[in-house]
């Protein structure tokens, strides 16, 4: 089984299996796999003629990028301090906060196939050392999750909010544990005992539609029903405030560009 | 004797109050030590805190210097940031790197160095985990904030250790990874930062203690007055002078301890330290005189003059007291007594004597006096014509009563009484030997007196005059002279004789002639001498021994 993210950190972990085609490139629906089999699902799909409610319709890409406006972006938040504050080195300005590994693009109030409903496949989700591949997983409603320990701790691991789901699981070097995430729009934050900083997100959306974006702020949605839809962008627990837009879809390529505002504003879902 | 006895209660009085100063006296010096103590132990708690900032900021500049030095770190970052994966040989050159740095150091050696590329993956480790490479060492906030450019400290706990490491970012060209370095923190390191204090540190993570410059026990109360910080917002600085100190018993040993936080990742999950201090036992009157050294007692430092100066005058003032108020007196007085037997002096001067001495010797010439007025009674018994009539608590001439002599007041003897009293010689026949010996009637018992016109009521005994209170006693016996033999006082020698063998007495000795004389010596003597009837004899244990008593027995 493949990992169907791409890896924004490159990590190959020495196993190279694992590792995604695409590293920090696009999101799930962008693999190599994931494309020849959205591409043999179309066809299928277009051969049926028959799915319910859907109807015989083309469907469309979207894709496009999200974009800070002013684009000025501030410098990282302290998250922690030790004896003395951070100083900031001598030789080049610091790095701006980068919040697009958080982004999640979503396309909500369209024609949805019920097709793209179920989820497909599991979705496997590696922890890589001291952090996740990505902080923030999407997946479909009803998803079952595979996290798996790529590096060389053995973390306790637990989803505090929804114990029921994991419950201080110590995760050894290449173990493999499963849950299954059945409430869209409820991120579900794993953490790790013993460590302040160790934390990873899975968030469920009804359909397939989203994507995240890579280190440049692109995305891209394949398959998506024509029609018109609304392109939201998904931070962290809620949805990014100020960032929608409404986008028509049609049986080609359509593109679209998100404004953003650097103040990251999130309301809850 | 007034002023010896105000003498004796003002050395009392002060004796009393010097142990109550000497008792007290320790007791705020002692609080003002806890306190002082406890003050250590918060000073000592900030400096620690200072001291390790300190060492932070030691750690910073050397990641810092790490990350810029000579050997070409970024060459190695750089182009591992650009690859798919870390290669080994990547790692292997990374390593090489590392060692190096390492080695160039100059003063305390970082136990480890990370070399990590620009997008957080461990390139090579040095010091922890050597044969670990390309996991992902972002995630980390110093990690993170060193790939961002920033330059900062930060507690790790890595295996149950606890890590004070610093990062920086590695610039070349461009962003290319960033240097991480840590010190444990062990004993060593707790021991130096504790060196200069006085004190002890305990460090722990995870409810464990991980370095510890005491291996004392401390750890229950630490960790429990540890649990009132951790959900403080409070900034952490303040943590040393936010609670007071407590006290941490161990056996015997009582120690002062003050905790504080621990910042960053190590101290989110629970990293702390203690500082403390064994306490003194405490002072006390015996802990204060055991702190006593040679210093405090030598001349220059002590008054001994002041002290000697006032024990003699205490001394002098007491004795010449009890000189002047108690020996001369008595002396006086002694002398005086010895002129009423060597220089014919009839009565003492009582004039000369004071106080409690004056009294004595007015005792002794109311008793000159009674004797005489006794010597002249007894001869006006011889004639009637010249009796005095009796006194009684009505005034001269009451009628039918005779006051009883003083309590103390004992016939002891008998030669004299013998001779002064004709009239009560033991050679008359005697009385009856129930217990009323000497009733009227009787034969050989002399003539009661006769209170005429009063009439007479029953007889009583007059229990508050214990006339003889053991008339066998000592000296009695020489007097004794056998007269006429009869059974009178039969059933008081067979009780006599019964309670002395109870008593484990010798009766050999004892003859019922010998008894019944003395008794009616004693008989005779009582009643002369309070004018009574009948005198009742009283077996009864004295000391353990078989004794006889006689009390007079008077008319009301």
């Amino acid at each position: 089984m493949s990992s169907a993210l791409g890896n924004a950190s490159g990590f190959d972990g020495h196993d190279v299996e694992e590792r995604a085609a695409q590293p920090g490139r696009f999101g799930p629906s962008l693999t190599a796999t994931r494309r020849l089999r959205v591409l043999v699902s179309g066809g299928l799909l277009l051969g049926l003629l028959a799915a319910p409610g859907v109807g015989l319709v083309e469907a469309g890409n979207l894709s496009g990028s999200v974009r800070f406006e002013p684009n000025r972006l501030p410098k990282s938040p302290v998250r922690n301090q030790g004896f003395v504050e951070r100083i900031e080195n001598p030789l080049r300005p610091v790095k701006r906060i980068d919040p697009l590994p958080f982004f999640i693009v979503v396309l909500e109030g369209g024609p949805v196939a019920d097709a793209d409903r179920e989820p497909t496949e599991t979705v496997r989700y590696q922890l890589v050392g001291e952090s996740f591949e990505v902080p923030l997983l999407p997946v479909v409603v009803g998803t079952q999750v595979e996290l798996k320990n790529v590096g060389f701790g053995a973390p306790l691991l637990s989803t505090p909010e929804q114990p029921s789901l994991l419950e201080e699981l110590v995760l050894d070097p290449r173990r493999v544990e499963a849950f299954r995430v059945d409430t869209a729009y409820q991120p579900v934050v794993i953490r790790a005992a013993g460590s302040a900083h160790l934390e990873g997100r899975v968030v469920a959306f009804p359909h397939r539609y989203f994507s995240r974006v890579d280190e440049r702020g692109r995305f891209d949605i394949s398959n998506v029903p024509p029609g018109e839809w609304r392109a939201r962008i998904w931070y962290r627990d809620g949805w990014l405030a100020g960032a929608d837009t409404t986008v028509q879809v049609g049986t080609k390529r359509s593109t679209v560009t998100l404004t953003a505002s650097p103040v990251l504003t999130v309301e809850a879902p | 004797m007034f002023w010896s006895k105000i003498w004796f209660f003002l050395v009392a009085v002060a004796g009393a109050a010097a142990l109550t100063i000497a008792l007290m006296l320790p007791r705020p010096p002692e609080r003002a030590r806890l306190a002082e103590e406890r003050q250590r132990v918060v000073t000592a708690c900030d400096v620690v805190n200072i001291l390790m900032a300190t060492n932070a900021r030691s750690r910073i500049d050397l990641a810092g210097t790490f990350a810029r030095s000579e050997v070409d770190v970024p060459a190695v970052l750089a182009p591992a940031t650009l690859a798919d994966s870390i290669s080994a040989e990547a790692h292997q050159t990374a390593r090489s790197i590392a060692t190096q740095l390492i080695e160039s150091t100059s003063g305390d050696r970082p136990d480890f160095v990370i070399l990590v590329d620009g997008r957080g993956r461990v390139v090579a480790r040095n010091g922890i985990q050597d044969e670990n490479y390309g996991d992902a060492l972002s995630g980390y906030y110093l990690v993170d904030d060193a790939l961002e450019g920033y330059l900062r400290d930060d507690l790790w706990v890595i295996d149950d250790k606890l890590y004070l490491v610093a990062g920086a970012p590695v610039i070349g060209n461009r962003w290319a990874g960033a240097v991480v370095i840590g010190h444990e923190m062990d004993k060593e390191m707790a021991e130096k930062l504790v060196v200069q204090l006085g004190v002890h540190m305990v460090v722990y993570a995870n409810g464990q203690p991980v370095a510890t410059t005491n291996p004392v026990e401390i750890h229950d109360e630490a960790v429990k007055n540890y649990a009132q910080l951790s959900g403080s917002e409070a900034p952490r600085e303040g943590d040393c002078r936010a609670n007071d100190p407590f006290e941490v018993v161990t056996g015997a040993d009582v120690y002062t301890a003050q905790v504080a936080r621990l910042p960053g990742e190590a101290g989110e999950r629970g990293a702390f330290y203690a500082v403390f201090v064994d306490r003194p036992p405490g002072l006390g009157l015996t802990g204060t005189l055991g702190a006593v050294t040679k210093v405090d007692i030598e001349f220059g430092s002590f008054p001994w003059i002041l002290l000697g100066v006032g024990l003699v005058f205490t001394l002098g003032l007491g004795i010449g007291l009890m000189i002047l108020e108690v020996d001369r007196p008595l002396r006086r007085l002694s002398v005086d007594a010895a002129k009423l037997v060597s220089a014919g002096q009839e009565r003492l001067d009582d004039g000369r004597h004071r106080s409690h001495f004056g009294s004595i010797a007015r005792s002794v010439n109311n008793h000159i006096d009674k004797l005489k007025r006794e010597s002249r009674s007894g001869a006006h018994e011889s004639n009637p014509a010249n009796a005095l009539p009796p006194v009684g608590p009505g005034g001269p001439g009451a009628p039918g009563f005779t006051p009883p002599p003083p309590s103390e007041f004992k016939f002891t003897d008998s030669k004299k009484k013998k001779k002064g009293r004709p009239g009560t010689s033991p050679t008359l026949p005697d009385t009856p030997s129930n217990m009323q010996g000497g009733a009227p009637g009787l034969p050989g018992a002399p003539p009661p007196p006769r209170h005429s016109g009063v009439p007479h009521s029953s007889p009583r005994l007059q229990s508050s005059i214990t006339a003889i209170d053991d008339i066998f006693a000592s000296g009695v016996h020489d007097s004794i002279e056998i007269g006429p033999v009869d059974d009178s006082f039969r059933a008081t020698f067979d009780e006599f004789v019964a309670l002395k063998r109870k008593c484990g007495e010798s009766t050999a000795n004892l003859t019922y002639e010998k008894f019944s004389a003395k008794l009616r010596k004693s008989r005779d003597a009582l009643m002369a001498k309070h004018d009574c009837k009948s005198v009742k004899f009283q077996v009864y244990v004295r000391d353990g021994k078989a004794a006889l008593k006689a009390k007079p027995i008077v008319e009301t």
